[in-house]
């Protein structure tokens, strides 16, 4: 259990990072515009292959 | 922590809309300084990392976590069914919104990225009530 509860806050902590990232104001540099696009871009490939990717298999519940 | 834990998911949720955007593109960007595509990549970058980090914690702590919750599969596993198509969706409706920057197109991409939105805030719902629940 306390396991679980640490590998959630890492979870937790890496949404924040994530959010906090995106949450941010002010100018967004054309380096920045780019990174957000070539991320994008990467995204939509593994949308592709989504169902075979680490963690997206509909696996049976455990028993 | 807990605090912490709280701002940041609300954070998280506030992230994923377009509502109350205060960020400018620096002119000569790959956006051509239009705000509502380069808004909506980004809340499908973020999105798409949130869901993706959310199955994978569920499918490495799976039997802690159903035996303590079994909403918590579940839920991963509605994502893991529909995810494809929400983004694919997504994906059409910008690809539509970029080649026709109508309002008509924008608002029919927004409420698209509200969908995985809700989603997204979803599982991160029933993970918020896990997690902190001894947290």
């Amino acid at each position: 259990m306390e396991t679980a509860i640490i590998l959630g806050i890492q979870l937790a902590t890496k949404l924040i990072v994530v959010a906090e990232e995106k949450f941010k104001s002010g100018q967004i540099s054309k380096d920045d515009q780019m990174k957000v696009r070539a991320e994008y871009e990467a995204f939509l490939a593994k949308v592709e292959t989504l169902e075979t990717q680490p963690g997206w298999l509909i696996e049976p519940d455990p028993v | 922590m807990k605090t912490k834990l709280n701002i940041g998911l609300l954070f998280v949720a506030a992230s994923l809309t377009f509502a109350g955007c205060t960020r400018t593109l620096e002119p000569g960007g790959v956006y051509n300084g239009d705000q509502i595509l380069f808004e909506a990549e980004s809340a499908i970058n973020t999105s798409g990392k949130m869901l993706d980090t959310y199955v994978n914690w569920e499918k490495d702590n799976r039997d802690l976590l159903w035996k303590s919750n079994k909403g918590i599969k579940k839920s991963a596993d509605f994502i893991r069914a529909n995810a494809k198509q929400w983004f694919k969706s997504a994906e059409d409706l910008r690809n539509t919104y970029k080649n026709f920057p109508t309002p008509e197109n924008a608002s029919t991409l927004k409420k698209t990225l509200a969908l995985i939105n809700t989603a997204t805030t979803e599982a991160l719902a029933y993970y918020t009530k896990y997690a902190l629940k001894k947290g």
